[in-house]
C-alpha cells in the first residue's frame, strides 16, 4: 500500500533528522509487520515464536544501526525488504538451513490483515540479549531498555556523564548485533 | 530483552550515526591513491619514456582500460553496499573492460605478424607486473574494505569483489605509469592474473569482515 510506505518513509526521514518521536513511531509501526511478514515465509517452518521475535530484533538492531544506507530520496521498503531477507538467511544458516528464502515482504504493505503483537516469551529469552554484553555497556543498555531510564537518569544513577552513557549505548547495542550474528 | 525494550534503547541511541558509506569511500579513496603514487614514486619512478609513451595508442589504452576498471568496480561497489539498490546495470558495467581489452586484443593480434605474438604477450616484465600490480593495489583494497564497513552488502563477497575491482583499476593504472610492456596481449596475461589475484583476495575479505 503507497500509504503505508510514504507514511514510513516520512518517519525516517524525521528519525534521520533526529526526530525521536517519528523514529519510535516507524520502529513500533514496522515491528508487528515484521514479525507477520517473517512468520509467513515458507522457510520460517519449523521457527518457534521465540526463533522469529530473535529475527525481529535483529532486523530492527539492522535497521537502527545501518540506517545511514538508506537513501532518503529512495523508496523505504525495497531497503527494508533487503535487510529482513538477509536477517533471515543469516538466522537460517546459524540453523543449519540454508537456501532461498522467499518473504511475502510485499504483502506486508499491501495486506489488511492485523499485524501479530509481541508473543509471550520465558524469562530467559527475554535475558539472555543483556548477557551478550558486559561491564558498563550492560548496566547502561538495561537502564534504559529493561528500566526504562532516560540516558540523563541513566547518567546519574551510574555516575557517568551524559556522553559515555550514550557512547556505551551505541557500543552495546552495536555488540549485541555483533553477537547475535555470531552466536551458536 | 522484549522488543519494545529493545525500541527504547534504539531510540535513545539517535544520537550516533554512522556516516555514510559515501563519505567514507570519499575518505579513503585519497589516502589508497596517495600510498600507492608513493610506492611508486619512491620504488620504481615513473618509465623514462613516459613522454613519448602518451603519444602511442597501446600506452593510452592501458590507462584507459584500468581506469574504466576502477570506475566500474567503484560504481557496483556504492551499489552492493546498500541494501535493496538496483545492481543488475552496474553489474553488467563491470565487463566493459574486460570486452575493451578483448577488442584490443583482435586489434593487436590483426597489426602485428604472428611471429611476434609471443613475444608481446611474455613481455619483459611479468613477474614486476604480478608483485607490483597487487601492491599498489592493495593500500586502495584495505581502505576500502574498512570504508565499507559502514555500508550494509548484503551478498558481502560481492561488495569484496567490486572493491577489489575499484582498487586493481587504480593499482594497474598507477603500475601501467613505470610498466614498459604496452601491448593488449600483455595486458590480457599478466594484468589480468595480477588483477585475479586480488579479486579473490577481495572476495575472501569481504565475505570475512563486510558482514553486519
Amino acid at each position: 500500500m503507497k500509504k503505508r510506505e510514504n507514511e514510513w518513509a516520512e518517519w525516517m526521514r524525521a528519525g534521520l533528522a533526529g526526530d525521536a518521536t517519528a523514529y519510535k513511531r516507524l520502529l513500533e509501526a514496522l515491528t508487528p509487520y515484521l514479525r507477520m511478514v517473517l512468520r509467513g515465509s515458507s522457510a520460517a517452518s519449523g521457527l518457534g515464536a521465540a526463533d522469529i521475535e530473535d529475527v525481529v530484533q535483529e532486523t530492527l538492531l539492522a535497521v537502527h544501526l545501518k540506517r545511514q544506507t538508506w537513501k532518503t530520496s529512495e523508496p523505504l521498503t525495497p531497503w527494508l525488504r533487503a535487510i529482513v531477507r538477509n536477517k533471515m538467511v543469516d538466522f537460517l544458516r546459524k540453523r543449519g538451513r540454508g537456501g532461498q528464502v522467499q518473504l511475502p515482504i510485499d504483502d506486508m504493505l499491501e495486506t489488511l490483515a492485523a499485524p501479530e503483537a509481541e508473543p509471550q516469551l520465558t524469562p530467559e529469552d527475554v535475558g539472555k540479549t543483556l548477557k551478550l554484553v558486559n561491564g558498563r555497556q550492560r548496566e547502561v543498555v538495561r537502564a534504559i531498555a529493561v528500566e526504562g531510564l532516560s540516558t540523563a537518569e541513566t547518567a546519574a544513577r551510574l555516575s557517568m556523564n551524559e556522553g559515555a552513557v550514550r557512547v556505551a549505548l551505541h557500543r552495546g547495542l552495536t555488540a549485541i548485533a555483533t553477537a547475535l550474528r555470531t552466536e551458536d | 530483552m522484549r522488543t519494545d525494550q529493545l525500541i527504547d534503547a534504539l531510540v535513545a541511541d539517535s544520537s550516533t550515526l554512522q556516516a555514510g558509506v559515501g563519505r567514507a569511500v570519499a575518505a579513503a579513496l585519497p589516502v589508497g591513491l596517495f600510498i600507492s603514487v608513493a610506492f611508486l614514486l619512491i620504488g620504481t619512478g615513473l618509465r623514462p619514456d613516459i613522454a613519448d609513451a602518451l603519444g602511442t595508442w597501446r600506452f593510452n589504452f592501458k590507462l584507459v582500460v584500468t581506469l574504466i576498471l576502477a570506475v566500474s568496480g567503484a560504481f557496483l561497489m556504492m551499489r552492493a553496499s546498500r541494501p535493496g539498490a538496483e545492481i543488475a546495470a552496474a553489474r553488467m558495467l563491470v565487463f566493459a573492460a574486460p570486452i575493451l581489452l578483448g577488442l584490443a586484443v583482435i586489434v593487436e593480434l590483426t597489426s602485428v605478424p604472428a611471429g611476434s605474438w609471443a613475444h608481446y604477450t611474455i613481455g619483459t616484465n611479468a613477474l614486476h607486473c604480478l608483485l607490483l600490480i597487487p601492491t599498489f593495489s592493495a593500500p586502495m583494497l584495505v581502505a576500502l574494505m574498512i570504508a565499507l564497513r559502514h555500508g550494509a552488502p548484503t551478498s558481502p563477497g560481492l561488495a569484496g569483489i567490486a572493491a577489489s575491482l575499484m582498487a586493481s583499476g587504480f593499482g594497474a593504472a598507477i603500475y601501467a605509469l613505470q610498466c614498459t610492456d604496452d601491448s593488449p596481449l600483455f595486458l590480457a596475461v599478466w594484468y589480468v592474473a595480477a588483477i585475479s589475484i586480488l579479486v579473490v583476495c577481495g572476495r575472501t575479505a569481504g565475505r570475512r569482515f563486510l558482514n553486519w
